[in-house]
């Protein structure tokens, strides 16, 4: 039983691991898109 | 093509979430406990579905290099990538979790048998090749050969599904599930497996190719 409960959270948490990683990169990038554009030296 | 998957991303997440609910519970409560494995067989159903997904990650990855090195478009540079790193996840899954389910049937971990040795060197191939594309990131001529790279890497594909056949009886890991005859409500919770994961590797893949676009994007008006 110990075995299928440990291959099963691990499926799951993986998914979730991977999911939050992608979903922090994307936030990441997102919010580096949105800062204004620099236009060098003034 | 890229676009198509980038907008649809929330809608596999939501399919992905039903159908990962729906296989949950119908291999918590629809199939059957096998006779002589007992609960411990219900592993089958988390490790089996994980081989589709990552096939078909590594596939994407030969295909988007080829289209990559004929066109020289980067959106297939970036489809390349995200397969690799997609496919990379499942088959990890494949490796974690068939020891585990090794040990209580077999006594072993791990046995150097045809399928696990090329599932393991398909697993090794492709998580070199995002080393590859994370170290050395950017170039023209880094992105020409992690392409031709990640076409010659599909070779072991075939290599690791047939890998039954090809040792004739000398391996201990079990044929393909639809040759082995069994009963219907395993055959229905192994399909809803399949389905469930592919819905996420559809959503995982959808995110993924999103970042990279965005990373492009950046590096673009970083660097114009």
């Amino acid at each position: 039983m110990s075995y299928l409960i440990a291959a099963y959270t691990i499926v799951l948490a993986s998914f979730v691991g991977y999911w939050f990683s992608l979903r922090s990169r994307r936030q990441a990038l997102l919010r580096e898109a949105e800062k204004p554009q620099s236009t060098g030296p003034s | 093509m890229e676009a198509f998957w980038i907008r649809s991303a929330r809608i596999w997440g939501v399919l992905a979430l039903t159908a990962l609910a729906v296989w949950l519970g119908m291999v918590v409560f629809y199939a059957p406990v096998e006779k002589v494995q007992g609960v411990v067989q219900k592993i089958f159903y988390a490790h089996v579905p994980n081989s589709l997904p990552a096939y078909l990650g590594f596939g994407l990855t030969a295909l988007g290099g080829l289209l990559f090195l004929i066109t020289r478009r980067e959106s297939y540079d970036r489809l390349a990538q995200a397969g690799a790193e997609v496919g990379v996840v499942f088959c990890t899954l494949i490796v974690v979790t068939g020891p585990i389910w090794a040990k209580p049937v077999w006594g072993h971990w791990w046995v150097w048998d045809l399928r696990l040795t090329a599932t393991l060197v398909l697993w090794f191939i492709y998580l070199a090749y995002l080393f590859l594309r994370a170290f050395a990131y950017g170039s023209d001529a880094t992105k020409t050969f992690a392409s031709v790279y990640g076409i010659a890497g599909i070779i072991a594909v075939p290599f690791v599904k047939f890998a039954v056949e090809l040792a004739k009886g000398q391996t201990m890991h079990p044929d393909d599930p639809a040759k082995a005859g069994l009963p219907a409500e395993m055959q229905f919770t192994l399909m809803a497996g399949f389905i469930a994961y592919l819905l996420v590797f559809a959503y995982f893949l959808s995110r993924r190719l999103e970042i990279a676009k965005l990373e492009a994007d950046l590096q673009e008006r970083l660097d114009p």
